[in-house]
């Protein structure tokens, strides 16, 4: 093995080392040569990139990310340990007594809970109607692929495109569930949904399934097309059926799609904003009844509006940090004691 | 061989037709459910589009009809006074610009760390991804004083740089799944032929996974031109604003100008909606890569 190579033709020759013989076949910037076992050797004169060529393709993203979301993120654990109301000069250190408040206060309490409530509903719905529907649409027919884009069509509609066709739908003066009960003789049935405290939170509910439906169903209906077909025939030749086959052949084989509708719903709920605050505004209207954490921080931030000079902005950063500890705690449990069950299983 | 008698003849053509009579009911069930589904989904959206052919008038006399006229009065009205011109062409500036810069940052990325032994490789690849649990709510309020100090608040670049940034955990979960698992046989064959190290990410490695590239770009295009948030808190110039940001802000102003709202709803989704229906089995795959690769 030569210990010369590349374009380093000049130093070599002044070493005296002779006439490189791979200069030809490696080109100049090569971040080391091979030996014999293909492996790659840095060479002691080459600069840094050279020596660790992987840097060359990190580097711009590993820039980028740590100005605009490492350093911001350990800014705002930072500012939450400091009283101060977004503007002008710091009132002082202050420790942990922004988490003391955040726990203690009624309105994180009930942001929280409301968005509790909102995960809940959506992950009994989507284990029940969205994976019916997935099981449905299982099964080879020339009009599948029609509904299937149907069905997830509301899911690359923007949330505020979403929020303000539902506020048609439910709009007690110009909306079409209304007038159209009305019309059937239903007039008992008429509410003002979304001025209502009992209902208000029921839209949201219904308006967050109707553009999350179709991203259940279609990682549902991957995973069922993941299930062996000559399993499901075994099982069924062994006289196992149709209900046995679902509980003990299909069902345990969802377990991955299970996890990853579980865990993209939980992080997608817990810092939804867009869609609530069309529906909701910033304060969660009716009297607080769609109130969730993100549109909670971002009250608090920013005020209820922009003439607002009630601002809290490190009570907010300190709200933040603890719905970011929550979600990366919860995500990390999700995707470890689901992946653990899941490896158990094979 | 025993002969078939006729009373088992019989029994035979009366379960053939009860079966077929159960397949015909179940068929009838399927397409019914299915139908039903669609129409949950499809009569919100279709109520939009008419609303957007509406007079103020019509929406009291009419609130679930046809409307009277298709006129397109609505819309050439949003597109000069719900501002849709500028905020559309803003929206296609920063989809398009966000969608280069993140997919470009995260193929590099994903490709240094999937491809390349170095120690702190996996903690670095845990760090990019784990920026898909930071809370977006969070992370804006440092980022909004950080813009606010360098002057950077209310510009059109400053959701460029967002978004550019905010694109590549994504890329990164999916793309490192797929070049991890490229053969190694292909890298070493073209290192001997001589290429570089990007010689071989750019002829050989990134054309193989072209369909996971367009999944993200997908993933991430759709989020930059839906999303609201970010552009909710660093923009107030009217001039600067995307499509979301735009029709709330409209809706803020003329509350009741309802088929002016709807067709701009209208206007907005149209792209995607095109693009869908275009690309709907890479969009629909697009979000199966995402997250089953995870």
């Amino acid at each position: 093995m030569s210990p010369d190579h590349g374009s380093e033709t000049t130093q070599s020759s002044l070493t005296g080392l002779g006439e490189p013989v791979l200069a030809q076949s490696v080109p100049a910037g090569h971040g080391g040569f091979l030996n014999e076992q293909g492996l790659e050797f840095p060479h002691p004169h080459r600069n840094f990139f050279q020596r660790w060529p992987w840097l060359w393709f990190i580097l711009p993203a590993l820039i980028g990310f740590s100005v605009f979301f490492v350093y911001p993120t350990l800014r705002a654990f930072y500012l939450s340990l400091w009283d101060w109301p977004g503007y002008g000069p710091v009132r002082g250190f202050v420790g942990l007594d922004n988490f003391v408040d955040v726990v203690q206060s009624d309105q994180f309490r009930k942001a929280a809970l409301n968005s509790t409530k909102l995960f809940i509903v959506i992950f009994v719905l989507q284990n029940t109607v969205s994976l019916g529907l997935a099981i449905m649409l299982n099964r080879r027919s020339r009009m599948t692929h029609v509904y299937r884009v149907v069905i997830f069509l509301p899911q690359i509609m923007s949330a505020i495109a979403t929020g303000l066709i539902w506020n048609l739908m439910f709009d007690p003066i110009i909306g079409v569930i209304n007038p159209f009960l009305k019309a059937q003789g239903f007039d008992n049935f008429a509410q003002l949904w979304q001025a209502d405290p009992d209902w208000a939170m029921k839209v949201v509910y219904l308006v967050q399934f109707w553009q999350w439906n179709g991203m259940a169903v279609v990682l549902y209906l991957a995973g069922l097309q993941n299930v062996p077909e000559d399993l499901r025939h075994a099982a069924l030749l062994d006289g196992a059926n149709r209900w046995r086959v679902f509980r003990d052949v299909t069902f345990p084989m969802l377990a991955p799609a299970f996890t990853i509708v579980t865990a993209l719903s939980f992080i997608l709920i817990f810092r939804a904003f867009d869609l609530i605050y069309v529906l909701g505004g910033p304060s969660g209207q009716p009297d607080g009844a769609t109130l969730v954490l993100g549109v909670q921080i971002y009250t608090d931030a920013f005020g209820e509006s922009s003439f607002s000079t009630q601002t809290r902005m490190s009570f907010a950063i300190a709200e933040g940090v603890t719905l970011f500890v929550f979600l990366a705690g919860v995500s990390w449990l999700l995707i470890k004691g689901l992946g653990r069950r899941e490896e158990a299983m094979h | 061989m025993a002969s078939i008698s006729t009373e088992q003849f019989q029994g035979k053509q009366a379960s053939k037709t009860r079966k077929r009579l159960l397949r015909i009911g179940g068929a009838i069930l399927w397409h019914g459910t299915m139908l039903l589904v669609c129409g949950f989904v499809l009569i919100p959206i279709i109520m939009v589009v008419l609303g957007s052919f509406k007079t103020v008038q019509e929406f009291f006399s009419n609130p679930y009809g046809l409307p009277k006229a298709w006129d397109f009065f609505n819309y050439t009205k949003a597109w000069d006074q719900a501002n849709i011109q500028t905020t559309m062409r803003n929206s296609i500036f920063i989809t398009a610009t966000g969608v280069l810069i993140s997919t470009t940052l995260a193929c590099l990325a994903s490709y240094g760390l999937a491809r390349f032994n170095f120690p702190g490789r996996i903690p670095l690849r845990l760090i990019f991804i784990g920026g898909l649990v930071v809370p977006v709510q969070l992370i804006i309020l440092p980022i909004f004083i950080m813009f606010r100090e360098w002057g950077l608040l209310g510009s059109l670049w400053s959701l460029v740089i967002l978004y550019s940034v905010f694109g590549i955990p994504l890329g990164v979960l999916v793309l490192t799944g797929f070049f991890g698992v490229l053969p190694k046989d292909l890298e070493d064959a073209a290192r001997i032929d001589g290429a570089s190290h990007f010689q071989i990410f750019w002829r050989i490695m990134l054309p193989l996974t072209r369909p996971a590239i367009a999944a993200v770009m997908i993933l991430n295009g759709v989020w930059m031109w839906n999303d609201f948030f970010l552009g909710f808190i660093l923009i107030r110039d009217k001039a600067q604003m995307t499509l979301p940001l735009g029709i709330m802000n409209f809706r803020g102003t003329y509350i009741t100008e309802w088929g002016l709202i709807f067709a701009s709803v209208t206007i907005s989704v149209i792209p995607v909606i095109v693009a869908y229906l275009l690309l709907s089995k890479q969009f629909i795959a697009g979000l199966t890569a995402g997250s089953v690769k995870g």
